[in-house]
């Protein structure tokens, strides 16, 4: 049955991104025509107010219009095009380093034949690899928008503490992402925030031009102005909301088709324990600072004082649970983690 | 009237072509999922004699496991030399092959935990690193296999497929299974 219902997911996020982007052309639309519309409508001056009529002015109006709509996609699509789909590339742009050549490392080698391995389960292609040295906690991610663009990195502290089935399960679930094209959702998500956000710099120059402009013609500049920053900042918030949303979602959807991958839901669990115990000490917090922009990808939160509507990730022990229904770390409390330097 | 039964035979054409390619594709799929266990068992055979030399400096007085496992390899790769992808009598010997080979491994592991300098020697453990890593991806392969073959043998025993089938006899198509049956059907199932 687990597989029903994890198809079942997979069918809801398919349904989740089409929202997305219908949701997504709503709004720009919803924002151009309220913009288009505090433009060119033009109130009656006060010495004819006997007729009182609302002219507007549709020449204007869709100049408007299609000027708003033209800024929040091309800087959507701009910023999209330079985050790249590239795995490789954000993956290095990230701090990790490649390890695909890498020979004399036996937990490297470790790790390098469990990607292939996990690549056979999945029926996918290997990705490439890179590894966060450094990092003393349990995390992982993966990038790049396709499977065959894909980079799948993991911490330092993952290989040494991870068993090896363990680390396996956590390949799986960033194989999980990658193979239900994460990122490329993700990437359409933060590309929209950035368009919301140009509209609110616009808004900025508006309002203050129109505040130098003449009387009449600068009021309604600052008005406009005024309109595209609230809309922006709404917009942007909303955004971040909706990613976040989107983002947990994902989560678990991973941990179902990691378990599928490799059909031994007692190691994801196992991993996820660990992370838990060591969250407990503050020791799973990442050095690299470039990773806080990437912590939507992340195996785990990168911070547990994030939480409601703004965390990427569902809550750990609710995710555990999901893996082994039995868990409560209030009567078993958080397994001890022994970080096994040698092997 | 004439044309009425005209279609009705051209339709029963079309629905045989496209019901036999379906079946001649779907035999593909799974004959080449075979193929690739095939390469991950012969990656397998190929390191037991690696293996065997590495133990033997170590475990002199072992050599009834030893010579346990080579023949078990042998044997096992013999079967695979002379395999008839999905056929029933041979998937089993295969099967059968490979799990006495997995029991005799599992000896030679084993063995490690009773001879510590062996345990601790690096050929040893970057051996035992492949082995596992092999294991796992015969493991993965068979998965997919079967799966394949599941999928062909639904193909070919539906009504009115299964008619076709056996007028351009294609035949039901065996899973690949070792020893270690149970330990695969006793995975846990998970509720999401």
């Amino acid at each position: 049955m687990a597989e029903m219902s994890s198809y079942q997911l997979g069918a809801n996020a398919r349904k989740q991104s089409r929202l997305m982007m219908a949701m997504f052309i709503f709004s720009v639309a919803l924002i151009a025509t309220v913009i288009a519309a505090l433009a060119s409508v033009r109130l009656p001056s006060e010495t004819m107010n006997q007729s009182a009529q609302v002219i507007v002015d549709w020449y204007l109006f869709g100049w408007v219009a299609t000027g708003v709509a033209t800024v929040i996609v091309l800087t959507s699509v701009w910023k999209m095009l330079s985050m790249g789909g590239d795995g490789v590339k954000v993956a290095q742009s990230l701090g990790a380093t490649d390890v695909n050549d890498e020979t004399n490392d036996p937990l490297i080698t470790r790790y390098k034949n469990i990607v292939e391995e996990v690549a056979l389960g999945a029926s996918m292609p290997a990705p490439h690899i890179f590894v966060l040295e450094n990092e003393p906690g349990i995390n992982a991610f993966a990038a790049g928008s396709s499977p065959d663009k894909a980079a799948i990195a993991v911490t330092r502290g993952a290989l040494k503490i991870l068993t090896r089935d363990e680390l396996a399960a956590v390949v799986a679930h960033e194989f999980a992402h990658i193979r239900n094209l994460d990122m490329r959702l993700n990437l359409r998500v933060i590309g929209l925030i950035h368009g919301l956000m140009a509209l609110y710099v616009l808004g900025r120059i508006l309002m203050h031009s129109g505040g130098r402009g003449g009387k009449n013609g600068g009021a309604q500049l600052a008005l406009i102005g005024i309109a595209l920053i609230l809309l922006g900042l709404l917009g942007a918030f909303m955004g971040k909301v909706m990613q976040a949303a989107i983002s947990r979602q994902r989560e678990y959807l991973a941990d179902a088709d990691a378990t599928r991958f490799t059909s031994d839901p007692d190691s994801l669990a196992g991993a996820l324990k660990k992370i838990g115990s060591l969250s407990q000490k503050d020791a799973n917090a990442t050095v690299h600072d470039e990773l806080e922009e990437a912590r939507h990808m992340m195996f785990a939160e990168l911070s547990n004082k994030m939480s409601g509507l703004l965390s990427t990730h569902p809550p750990l022990v609710k995710r555990i649970q999901a893996l082994d229904p039995s868990f409560d770390p209030e009567i078993q409390g958080w397994p001890t983690v022994e970080i096994n330097e040698s092997t | 009237m004439e044309w009425v039964l005209l279609a009705i035979v051209g339709l029963l054409i079309l629905y045989v072509i496209i019901e036999y390619n379906k079946l001649v594709r779907h035999r593909n799929i799974f004959q080449n999922a075979f193929k690739q266990i095939d390469v991950m068992l012969k990656q397998r055979h190929d390191m037991i004699p690696q293996l065997v030399n590495t133990v033997k400096g170590y475990a002199k007085h072992e050599q009834e496991t030893l010579t346990g496992v080579i023949e078990a390899r042998n044997q096992a790769e013999k079967m695979r030399g002379q395999i008839d992808s999905g056929d029933a009598t041979s998937m089993l010997a295969l099967g059968q092959a490979e799990g006495l080979l997995g029991k005799a491994m599992g000896g030679i592991f084993a063995l490690s935990e009773a001879y510590p300098d062996l345990k601790a020697d690096g050929a040893f453990r970057d051996l035992m690193e492949q082995l596992t890593s092999i294991e796992n991806k015969v493991a993965a392969s068979r998965r997919g296999y079967n799966n394949t073959v599941l999928e062909y043998n639904n193909v070919l025993e539906t009504f009115p497929t299964n008619i076709l089938a056996n007028m351009f006899s294609f035949t039901r198509a065996s899973e690949l299974d070792f020893d270690d049956r149970e330990a695969i059907q006793n995975v846990p199932k998970v509720e999401f």
